[in-house]
């Protein structure tokens, strides 16, 4: 196990300096790539697919605070969530937030307001890797008020969101 | 009402000394413990706990989902490396949460839980450079991150299961930190409740309180107008300045003006009378400057007010103040006293007029016992001038009857006069000192004749022991005892009558004597003896007309025992006799020192030149044969001048001074010697004067004088005055000479006798018969208005000091009496005295009556 450990750790090593270069040229692409995609359910086949691009055109919002998964204070980057589901055009009561592992929770559209949650896509200035909870985070204002810091709005604030449901 | 009753008392400490800080001490704590409470319910509100329960078990979950899918791209073929790639970065994320986020913190700090995420962390770490490589590399090394994952399946379960434990602990923790502190919010808020219930209670109760002291208050005040309303004391309310403030019904009657008319007026001008008007602005402005209030709270004064009409009205005025809201006012509490001093007048005039009638009774006694004596008297001589005649035997008896009748008369006008004298208040108490046997035996003796008349014996005797020598008025005890035992005497017949005397213990209040008087007579039926001692009240007629009597005997008796602070009493059964019991005041003394044998005085061992002022010639005479008899050398000075001319011209041994003489008497002649130049001023002067009162010798002792002789003149105290100025030891005699036996004629004392030879006795003797018929004669004559009290005073005085140079005493006791009461002016006692004299004249001059009289008893 700790021959295996030992192996690994600088193998792993090793390939990580080769691949360093690729790292560096993806970039890009990420920020082009599609990583959300927003289906209204009053038009059966509509379907918004967004890359953060997309969304940073949209409309950009920074909330300072700090979370309960996180260590420390940050700065996230995103959407407001209104605004999001503004400038799709999109109506209904309920935003059905699905990560990738499939968690799927439920928020209602009066969540989506001015001062509340963001579609976070950077944090401290920096694109979120999905290793570290990205590229999406359904971010509150946790710090600004104990509304925020209920079992409920930690369940809706979602990570690794890669699809919003706006449902009737 | 300031008297809380015993248990608010408690209350009210209890109250300010347990309920009210602890209520103050419990809100503070309440504040903090709701502080607690509400972050307490925040943190319930924001708990987190769920989320972490669902972290752990996703993070089995992911963990198996990654190791699924390793397993299911383990061949080359097949395979997504995509998907692989996806759960890694997922399990990455999860992992992140326990290894740095917040919401793990606490729980990293248990070793195991550490040990797992930092196992956990590391694999992911090294396992990172493979996933981001190309796919062959990863293809590659599936089969070995699919060994390791699934080597860490224990690090994974212990991770969820220690997570899950440390939460549980937590979430106890919180939930019994909950509980205490709603526990303690709880037992702090029912603190509060009930110090708040019990000042609650005490609030009901002081209110309850407050409500009874209101209606207390409106009781009292109530009560107070009803007072003021109806009371008859009119009651005025006045500011400092004198302005009615307020006045009652009483107020409003008695001075005519109504409430709404007086109001704010100044009282001087409605109530005080024009004249007083400036003294009562000057009081008030006084008052307002000085704030000192000269009437108030000073009592009741009486004052003259005026009424609305004008009319004046006396009153009678107390001021008060009182402070109120409106400052301090004055109130005046006035009654009208008009018929109070209406009363008082009539009160005064009903008592003046039975006074008058009271005096004009006692004159009006007096004066007719007087005119009925007199007559009377006449009446009796001539019975007894015809008894002397030749009369036949019916004619004797008649005559005797007459002279019965007569004297009983007489004896019942005596009686009446003893009465008016005593309702006059006049009769005083003297004391003198005399041996109690002695008097008694005296008593019987006198007695026994009148006694054997009726076959009754007389005696007397002392009961245990005796007292001796006492002081006591003599006069009134001889006066009670011969009522008592003449009374005793009359009603026994073939008996016995025993006067027995005891000394009382213990003394009933003064009183130390008993003397009873037991008679073996008739007696005395009980209703009769309640009412003997009242005046005018006898027994039985039949008998009351056998034996003669007023009734008065007794009354006066009693009188005269009171007089002396005694009490009279009877013990009586009919047919078997009598005890009338007195109980007296007597003062034992110790034998006088004159009292025995007189002993024997010498005559001065040398011869002294004697200066006798003195005006009347008998006894001027008198003197100078008893002081040339002893030796000495004597000149007579006929009035007080002649006596001062002569004591300044020569020089006496001594000089002896009448009182009363014409012109100067004895008293400025002394005067004027002391003024006299030495050596004539340093004579030694003896009064010499027949007033022997007490009093009178401080007197003389005032006026210059050394000592003090008595009148009649007595050897023995002559003899002892003249060697006392021998030896310089002069001293005023205190005591005076005690009187002489009381026989109208004292024959062995007949000092006149012993010292003049016949024919001169015979002279003066007829002189002094002379002057006494005249003086018989003048107060025979109304001698009120004839004479006046002082002439009377005068005229007595003069012939009582020669009437003791013959030895009547009792004449000139007589005139003693009548001389005093004059001078008092005492109309009533001089006029009884007068009344009596007649009858001791009579007896005097039988006694002396020259016809009667034997030789001379030689030198």
């Amino acid at each position: 196990m700790t021959t295996n450990g030992i192996f690994s750790f600088a193998r792993a090593a090793f390939v990580a300096a080769i691949v360093a270069t690729q790292g560096i040229a993806g970039t890009t692409d990420a920020i082009e790539a599609p990583v959300l995609e927003v289906t209204a359910g009053q038009v059966p086949d509509q379907t918004f697919s967004l890359s953060v691009q997309d969304l940073r055109d949209i409309a950009v919002r920074n909330i300072v605070t700090s979370t309960i998964w996180t260590e420390g204070v940050h700065e996230f980057t995103g959407v407001p969530l209104y605004a999001l589901l503004q400038h799709l055009n999109v109506t209904g009561s309920t935003i059905q937030a699905v990560a990738l592992n499939d968690y799927a929770v439920s928020i209602p559209l009066s969540d989506a307001r001015t001062g509340g949650a963001i579609v976070a896509f950077a944090i401290d200035g920096q694109p979120i890797p999905r290793r570290e909870k990205g590229p999406l985070w359904i971010i509150y204002p946790f710090d600004q008020s104990p509304e925020y810091r209920t079992e409920t709005v930690y369940s809706r604030s979602i990570w690794q969101l890669n699809r919003l449901n706006i449902i009737e | 009402m300031s008297q809380l009753p015993r248990y608010p008392r408690l209350f009210l400490f209890l109250k300010n000394w347990v309920f009210l800080p602890l209520v103050v001490l419990c809100l503070p704590l309440l504040v903090l413990l709701g502080q607690e409470v509400y972050r307490d319910l925040k943190l319930l509100r924001s708990a987190d706990t769920d989320t972490v329960q669902w972290t752990l078990s996703q993070v089995e979950i992911e963990y198996l989902d990654f190791l699924l899918t390793l397993e299911r791209n383990t061949d080359p073929i097949d395979s997504d490396l995509s998907v692989v790639r996806k759960d890694f970065d997922i399990l990455y994320s999860r992992v992140g949460i326990l290894g740095n986020g917040k919401l793990f913190a606490s729980t990293r700090e248990i070793a195991g839980f550490l040990h797992a995420i930092t196992e956990l962390q590391e694999f992911l770490d090294q396992t990172t450079g493979v996933m981001d490589g190309p796919d062959s590399i990863l293809q590659a090394a599936i089969p070995e991150l699919l060994t390791q994952t699934d080597a860490l399946r224990p690090q994974v379960r212990s991770l969820f299961i220690q997570g899950l434990a440390q939460f549980a602990r937590q979430s106890d923790d919180n939930r019994s930190r909950v509980f205490t502190t709603l526990t303690e919010l709880a037992i702090v808020s029912v603190t509060i409740l009930i110090g708040l219930g019990v000042l609650f209670l005490y609030s009901l109760l002081a209110n309850t309180q407050t409500r009874q002291r209101g209606r207390a208050l409106a009781r009292a005040n109530a009560h107070m107008q009803t007072i003021l309303s109806t009371t008859h004391e009119a009651i005025i309310v006045a500011d400092t300045k004198g302005n009615v403030v307020d006045l009652n019904a009483a107020a409003e009657t008695t001075f005519g003006y109504s409430l709404a008319v007086a109001k704010g007026q100044s009282i001087g001008a409605l109530i005080v009378p024009p004249n007083q008007q400036d003294a009562h602005r000057k009081g008030l402005a006084h008052m307002v400057r000085t704030g000192e209030k000269k009437f108030v709270g000073k009592g009741r004064v009486q004052l003259d007010a005026v009424r609305a009409d004008g009319s004046h009205v006396p009153v009678e005025m107390a001021l008060q103040s009182a402070k109120t809201e409106d400052g301090e006012v004055i109130i005046g509490f006035l009654r009208d006293i008009s018929h109070q001093l209406e009363s008082e007048t009539q009160l005064r005039r009903a008592r003046d007029q039975a006074l008058a009638g009271e005096k004009a009774k006692a004159n009006f006694l007096a004066v007719m016992s007087h005119e009925i004596r007199t007559p009377l008297n006449g009446l009796l001589g001539n019975l007894t001038l015809i008894s002397k005649t030749e009369l036949d035997a019916d004619q004797t008896t008649f005559t005797q009857n007459m002279e019965i009748s007569g004297r009983q008369l007489m004896h019942h006008v005596n009686s009446i006069l003893d009465i008016a004298k005593f309702e006059s208040g006049k009769t005083a108490v003297t004391h003198s000192v005399f041996h109690l046997g002695h008097f008694l035996q005296e008593i019987v003796d006198s007695q026994s004749g009148h006694a054997g008349h009726n076959q009754t014996t007389i005696e007397w005797e002392w009961l245990g022991s005796g007292l001796a020598w006492v002081k006591a008025d003599q006069t009134i005890l001889e006066q009670i005892l011969l009522n008592l035992v003449g009374n005793a005497i009359k009603f026994t017949h073939a008996g016995r009558v025993s006067i027995e005397v005891e000394r009382l213990t213990p003394h009933d209040g003064d009183c130390n004597v008993e003397l009873r008087i037991i008679d073996s007579g008739i007696g005395i039926s009980e209703e009769d003896q309640v009412r003997i001692f009242e005046d005018f009240e006898t027994c039985d007629s039949t008998y009351t007309r056998d034996s003669g009597g007023t009734g008065l005997g007794l009354g006066i008796a009693r009188r005269m025992v009171q007089l002396l602070g005694g009490k009279i009493g009877v013990e009586s059964t009919p047919g078997e006799g009598s005890v009338f019991w007195l109980r007296l005041p007597f003062l034992p003394v110790a034998e006088p020192a004159n009292s025995g044998k007189e002993e024997k005085i010498k005559a001065a061992d040398r011869s002294l030149s004697i200066l006798v002022a003195e005006d009347i010639e008998t006894n001027a005479f008198v003197a100078r044969r008893l002081l040339e008899r002893d030796g000495h050398t004597v000149t007579i000075a006929k009035d007080g001048l002649s006596a001062v001319a002569r004591a300044r011209a020569e020089l006496f041994d001594v000089i002896l001074m009448d009182i009363s003489m014409p012109g100067m008497d004895g008293l400025q002649a002394t005067q004027e010697i002391r003024n006299a130049p030495p050596p004539f001023c340093d004579i030694p002067i003896l009064a010499f004067s027949a007033n022997v009162l007490p009093e009178q010798t401080d007197h003389f002792r005032a006026s210059g004088m050394d000592g003090f002789i008595g009148k009649p003149l007595q050897l023995p105290e002559l003899r002892r005055a003249l060697q006392a100025v021998l030896e310089k030891s002069l001293s005023i005699n205190a005591a005076p000479p005690e009187n002489p036996q009381p026989d109208s004629v004292d024959e062995t004392a007949t000092m006149a006798q012993d010292l003049l030879d016949q024919s001169e006795y015979d002279t003066f003797l007829g002189r002094f018969l002379a002057e006494g018929d005249a003086l018989l004669a003048e107060l025979a004559q109304d001698p009120l208005m004839t004479l006046g009290l002082e002439s009377i005073a005068a005229k007595c005085h003069q012939i009582r000091s020669t009437a003791s140079l013959f030895g009547a005493s009792d004449f000139a006791t007589s005139l003693g009496h009548i001389e005093t009461a004059a001078k008092h002016e005492d109309t009533v006692v001089s006029l009884v005295e007068i009344a009596k004299l007649s009858d001791v004249w009579a007896a005097t001059r039988k006694a002396l009556d020259p016809n009667r009289t034997s030789a001379p008893v030689a030198e």
